[in-house]
């Protein structure tokens, strides 16, 4: 067995690769002191770094694209690394972005600040050292949002998808749904029946643009024993309706079964609101974020099946990827579920 | 003859190929995985075999239930597509063919979360 601590456990071209961006950004020497693989998402590889930059120590995350794409709309890393330069100078819970890949590498990077905490989801809704932290969760997640949609968004920001001119935020989500599936040439129809309903009735929309984390979900935060210690995976950042942030949350598969807790399985849709408006959050249209909820699970639905494909297409062969087509089951019930809920009139 | 008892069956059916697959993952295999990854990644393995068994075993049945009930519902759709197309029609726009269709649909997601999570829908329906 090897020792995935070792610094050899990086591979060599990548670690040159890595040590020579460092010095080059800080006239230091640099060296590797530990690397160790984390477990991450489908489409990034992430590592766990520990660097000796002249004579200081480095506690580090390197994020590194992994060749498939996993979205069409999600962002390349030298992006990911403006905005969090953005987003932390703006005042946002968010690892300080240190040091970027070179244009040239084969697969950018970049380095951050690796902070304290757990993301791993079952563990954040259950685990007891975390169960102090959870009573004011859901009032902290409803704070960070406030404080990443009142980012300005005509400064300081890396150039950010936004919707096609002439659509709203949800008619640019249905519109996103509609092209996936187009290409999954799938025939659902609870989809077709979710998109038609979801279509008649989008949100009313005041054109005013927000940045929207686009992923701001349990699994995507750092959560220690004092609370929320940081917002993790910008990639899919984007300009849009703050709605659709506080709506993702919400939706039952970011509770890991914590049922009778909405917000993320660790709190109430009341403190959570509390601490959106606390923080400076603009007043929430509880129709408009039920709509980015349920849109949620459409798009997570479809998505899994996008997962599964990779897998069945060949350009990335994995069982979990492919176990993901058979998950949509469950956003497809909670879709069908809470519209049946809506239209009688029993929200 | 087309009764069922001398239609050609293999033995061992795919069933039993595939429980017996998921029984040695699960207990000659994960235990002595130690890498996290890896682990996963059997136990996921081990699930699928076991969404796939729970289907083989009800199969038959579900599907013949799936068509019944969808040809039962307003405009008698013969399949997905069929129905897809009524639904973009907008046949089932008002409420009471949309609760009809609610009704159906749902019943099609449990049948599928019988086979993939059947805790979850335990969970979900109390």
């Amino acid at each position: 067995m090897t020792d995935a601590t070792r610094p050899d456990a990086l591979p060599a071209p990548l670690r040159d690769e890595l040590l020579a961006a460092v010095s080059a950004a800080t006239g230091l020497p640099a060296a590797l002191v530990s690397a160790k693989r984390l477990a991450g998402g489908a489409s990034m590889e992430t590592w766990s770094v520990d660097l000796r930059v002249g004579d200081r120590a480095e506690a580090l995350v390197l994020r590194r694209d992994m060749g498939a794409n996993m979205s069409a709309y999600a962002l390349d890393r030298a992006t990911e690394f403006a905005l969090l330069q953005a987003a932390c100078a703006a005042g946002v819970l968010a690892p300080r972005p240190r040091y970027l890949s070179s244009p040239g590498a084969e697969r950018r990077w970049f380095l951050m600040d690796r902070l304290p905490g757990e993301s791993v989801g079952r563990k954040v809704v259950r685990s007891p050292e975390l169960a102090a932290a959870r009573e004011a969760l859901a009032r902290q997640l409803g704070e960070a949002l406030a404080v990443i949609h009142r980012v300005p968004i005509d400064r300081g920001l890396p150039p950010l998808p936004r919707p096609t001119e002439g659509r709203s935020p949800a008619e640019e989500a249905l519109h996103q749904v509609r092209e996936v599936l187009s290409s999954l040439q799938l025939r659902n129809p609870v989809w077709t029946y979710a998109l038609r309903w979801l279509s008649a009735r989008t949100p009313a929309w005041d054109g005013a643009l927000s940045l929207v984390h686009g992923d701001f979900r349990i699994g995507n935060l750092l959560v220690d024993p004092g609370g929320l210690a940081g917002v993790l995976d910008w990639e899919f950042a984007h300009l849009g309706d703050r709605h659709e942030d506080l709506g993702w949350v919400t939706v039952r598969d970011w509770r890991f079964e914590q049922d009778a807790r909405p917000v993320g399985g660790v709190g109430s849709l009341d403190d959570y609101l509390a601490g959106y408006s606390s923080a400076g959050g603009a007043p929430v249209d509880r129709d408009a974020l039920v709509w980015w909820e349920l849109l949620g699970n459409l798009r997570w639905a479809v998505t899994c099946h996008s997962q599964a494909q990779r897998h069945l297409g060949g350009a990335d062969r994995s069982v979990e990827l492919l176990s993901l087509g058979r998950k949509a089951a469950e956003m497809e019930w909670e879709l069908i579920d809470r519209i049946d809920a809506i239209e009688k009139g029993a929200r | 003859m087309s009764d069922e008892r001398d239609a050609f069956e293999q033995h061992p059916s795919a069933l039993d190929l595939i429980d017996a697959a998921r029984e040695h993952l699960a207990t000659r295999v994960l235990p002595t995985i130690t890498d996290p990854r890896l682990r996963f990644e059997t136990l996921v393995a081990t699930h699928v075999l076991g969404v796939a068994s729970r289907e083989l075993s009800r199969g038959p049945e579900m599907a013949a239930e799936i068509d019944r009930g969808r040809a039962a519902l307003p405009g008698s759709p013969e399949g997905d597509g069929a129905l897809c197309a009524l639904i973009e029609e907008g046949r089932y726009d008002d409420p009471e063919a949309g609760a009809a269709l609610r009704r159906w649909l749902q019943a099609r997601n449990e049948l599928s979360l019988f086979a993939w999570n059947p805790l979850f829908l335990m969970r979900v329906k109390g």
